[in-house]
């Protein structure tokens, strides 16, 4: 038995042949959730209750370890953020036991019940304020809303391309990041020009554990609010924020019912940020923008025509293809 | 040493009951799974009456084939799997659990602060009371599946005796079958020895010196029981200590780039012991190895990352208190004996709360990774088994210990696996074998560093028992008055011999 018996070949090495340093900047968003049997939902409006003792998502272990393990190799750095009340201090505070340079909370009530498009927004205003960044790592999704949503969403705000379920990193310039996704047994290669978001596969990057001396660290986290936000350069060049519910109501066939956005108005950004009204951009406190599950009991002896896994997938295959061509 | 390479082909039981994780093989026996306590109240007393033997079994996770039927019938336990009552006394809680409920049912109750009790009559203000702080049992053998009768019956332990000490300190007492036939409460203190004899439940005497059972003057019937490995009776059901649980669980993994190193980083801890510390263990390189082959199988290994590249060996520890700040202070300490010893540290773990179970897992991947060797060596057609020490050995440092194992299994042309638990020397030394000549000489060498614990004041058979597999090393190790003494001990309460028959004795 050797000593080389415990290298691992899907381990990212620490010291890569060729040295190079980058000095990229990389975000991880990440999210706390409810630990263990805290899960609850207001009943009323249909948000996950958090004030439970909560825990890094599991999905987002694996977009820190990306971005880590990209620090190891390329000499970046990188920031953490994330959005949620003042508890979530203490999941940042342990994720950045693994390394990471800073993170910062976005935390304020007026964000409460945000759905998937307002979370997207307010991190989207951050990373502009905070930024420029190279790249935006964020985890598949969430095991407490699981929309997926907010990568995609956050690409679209920000105007960078979008890449995602990513499973490994095949090499990476100031320019480009050429990866591997995977799609059920589809394995792609592609690339993704710099500067861009990319959402990670969970069992393809084993999060790190923190080292004992990274514990016994002090750490900090830094609270946003949202008029901190107001100062973000992307909102000058936003339309309006603001979405709203225009309708909810049962799909043919379907048990979800579907959400529009509202209309979309120029806003002049405020000259003084005092006067930014985050209920503009982020809907009213309380009333998220998010599609309703409307879970009626199914009529007896109804078929309803769903396509198949197999189906499915190829339709996103399709897609892929034809965004890549 | 009784053990036929291939299963039986006995149709009336499956050969998974024929064996235990120790991959000792039983032989022919009739399976009986009674669903309910009645069912199995009336099994056992119809069973006494006919004078057919039976061996009981838990999830068949022992490691000395205790439960593996030789003769008769196997009688599962399985299906008395549910928690019974909770009563509130004066030092926290007794839960009363059937025999067959394990571990993992056991935590994840806990943890939600919910039973499926049996009976109805469990007062609504001790439920309350009981809900109103997390409480936990402290007794935390790694073999999540094991039931909580097999943990009683073994006397098992785990990495927590450090602290705690074994199952036997949280059973406040237990229900139990006798060989007449009689169902009877043996509770803390109430039957015991004076001078050297015990007045039993059933009136009847034993006249045995306890010390030569290796237990104390005071000792009592329930520390006769917890351990007997199932010989003198049937245990129907269990009284567990909830002790409140601790606010903050850390747990620390160093990794060494030598043997030397690590054990020498063991040793300072057991020099300077750490207030909060409730286990402190040692993996060898080859544990490290089968934790790193299993992640390609084992889903609960892949989301905890590999060893530290260049790792020989690990020392884990645990520590539990209310004072989040005594844990950091023992932490520091810690990371300085790592510095003092040569150590990186950088190449550590440290899991806090829920996060703490990844090091139990890493932990506990060793011995399931051993059990998973054995079954491709048998299926090639050897009739081999698990040889492990479970011997403590007080005195001499782990750095000695250790230089003492590999020289003798060098000097034998053997290879081991070694973890377990630093405090005494409590360390498990698995001999790998892969056919009778090396099986000999691995049970040649275990004798011998059995009298050499025995010289030392350790005991022999710690907390996985002696089962079958080890009947003969014990008759072997321990003294003829020892082996005497527990013999006195079987005729006494099993005169017939049909309980557990062939556990530690030979007929």
């Amino acid at each position: 038995m050797t000593k080389t018996d415990l290298i691992d070949q899907n381990r990212p090495c620490r010291l890569p042949e060729e040295f190079i340093i980058l000095d990229l900047r990389l975000a991880v968003c990440l999210k706390q959730v409810p630990s263990g049997q805290s899960g609850e939902t207001d009943p009323r409006k249909g948000f996950v209750l958090r004030s439970g003792p909560g825990r890094l998502n599991p999905f987002d272990g694996s977009a820190i370890e990306l971005a880590m393990s990209l620090k190891d190799r390329f000499g970046a750095s990188v920031d953490l953020i994330s959005m949620g009340p003042k508890q979530a201090e203490q999941t940042l505070l342990e994720a950045l036991c693994l390394g990471p340079d800073r993170a910062f909370l976005i935390s304020d009530p007026a964000l409460v019940g945000s759905d998937s498009l307002a979370t997207a927004r307010a991190l989207a205003l951050t990373l502009s304020l905070l930024g420029p960044y190279d790249l935006v790592v964020c985890g598949l999704t969430t095991i407490d809303g699981g929309t997926s949503q907010v990568p995609p969403s956050l690409s679209r705000l920000l105007g960078w391309p979008f890449a995602g379920r990513l499973c490994k990193v095949v090499g990476l310039n100031e320019k480009e990041l050429h990866f591997q996704q995977r799609y059920q047994d589809e394995l792609l290669e592609a690339t993704l020009p710099l500067p861009g978001v990319v959402s990670t596969l969970r069992e393809s990057f084993t999060p790190r554990l923190p080292s004992i001396k990274a514990k016994l660290a002090p750490k900090k986290v830094t609270v946003l609010s949202a008029l901190d936000l107001a100062r973000s350069p992307l909102l000058a060049n936003q339309e309006s924020l603001r979405t709203e519910t225009v309708d909810v109501a049962q799909a043919e066939g379907f048990s979800f019912g579907r959400s529009g956005g509202g209309p979309a108005k120029k806003t002049e950004p405020p000259a003084d940020p005092a006067e930014f009204d985050p209920a503009l951009y982020f809907g009213e406190k309380g009333s998220p923008t998010k599609i309703q599950a409307i879970r009626k009991p199914k009529p007896p002896n109804r078929v309803t025509v769903r396509p198949t896994a197999a189906e499915a997938a190829a339709v996103i295959l399709e897609a892929v293809k034809a965004v890549k061509s | 040493m009784i053990n036929p390479p291939f299963p039986s082909s006995d149709p009336k039981c499956p050969p998974s009951h024929l064996r235990d994780e120790s991959r000792f093989q039983g032989v022919q026996a009739e399976l009986k799974t009674p669903a309910d306590h009645r069912a199995l109240a009336e099994l056992a007393v119809k069973s006494l009456e006919r004078g057919q033997p039976m061996t009981f079994q838990g999830a068949r996770t022992g490691l000395c084939g205790g439960c593996v039927p030789l003769a008769g019938q196997a009688v599962s336990l399985t299906l008395l799997d549910r928690p019974i009552s909770l009563e509130e006394t004066p030092e926290g809680f007794e839960l009363r659990v059937q025999p067959g409920y394990d571990l993992a049912s056991l935590g994840r109750d806990l943890s939600r602060r919910r039973f499926d009790f049996i009976s109805a009559k469990v007062k609504a203000e001790t439920l309350s009371a009981f809900r109103s702080r997390p409480y936990f049992w402290p007794p935390d053998p790694g073999e999540r599946t094991a039931t909580i009768g097999g943990l009683a019956s073994t006397r098992a332990a785990g990495p927590g005796a450090h602290r705690y000490g074994s199952v036997a300190e949280h059973i406040a007492g237990l229900n139990f079958l006798m060989a007449d036939g009689q169902e009877r409460s043996v509770r803390r203190g109430r039957h015991f020895f004076r001078n050297g004899r015990m007045l039993l439940p059933g009136g009847q005497e034993l006249a045995v010196d306890p010390s030569r059972l290796g237990l104390s003057e005071e000792a009592d019937l329930l520390d006769l029981l917890i351990g007997s490995q199932g010989m003198y009776g049937l245990i129907t059901s269990l009284d567990l200590k909830l002790a409140p649980a601790p606010a903050h669980v850390w747990a620390l993994v160093f990794f060494l780039d030598s043997e030397e190193k690590a054990a020498a980083l063991a040793d300072v801890f057991l020099a300077e012991p750490l207030s909060p510390l409730v286990s402190l263990d040692y993996l060898d390189e080859a544990s490290l190895k089968m934790v790193l082959s299993l992640r390609k199988t084992a889903s609960k290994l892949l989301e905890i990352p590999p060893p530290p590249l260049g790792a020989a060996a690990a020392v884990l520890l645990e520590f539990h208190s209310n004072d989040e700040s005594e844990i950091e202070s023992a932490a520091a300490k810690a990371l300085a004996g790592c510095q003092k010893v040569g150590g990186d540290p950088d190449q550590s773990w440290a899991l806090t709360d829920a996060e703490a179970e990844k090091m139990r897992i890493v932990r506990h991947a060793v011995p399931e990774g051993l059990g998973g060797r054995l079954d491709q060596i048998r299926a090639k057609g050897y009739p081999v088994f698990n040889v492990a020490s479970d011997f403590t050995r007080p005195g001499p440092s782990l750095t000695r210990c250790l230089a003492e194992y590999r020289r003798d299994l060098k000097a034998q042309n053997l290879e081991a696996v070694i973890f377990g638990h630093a405090k005494d020397n409590n360390l498990h030394v698995n001999i790998l074998t892969e056919n009778v000549s090396q099986t000999k000489r691995a049970l040649e060498l275990m004798a011998d560093w059995l009298g050499r614990a025995r010289e030392t004041g350790g005991k022999l058979f710690q907390e996985h028992g002696v089962g079958k597999l080890k009947r003969e090393l014990f008759a072997q190790a321990e003294k003829k008055e020892t082996v005497d003494a527990w013999r006195t001990v079987k005729k006494t309460l099993d005169p017939h011999a049909l309980f557990n028959p062939q556990n530690m004795l030979a007929d």
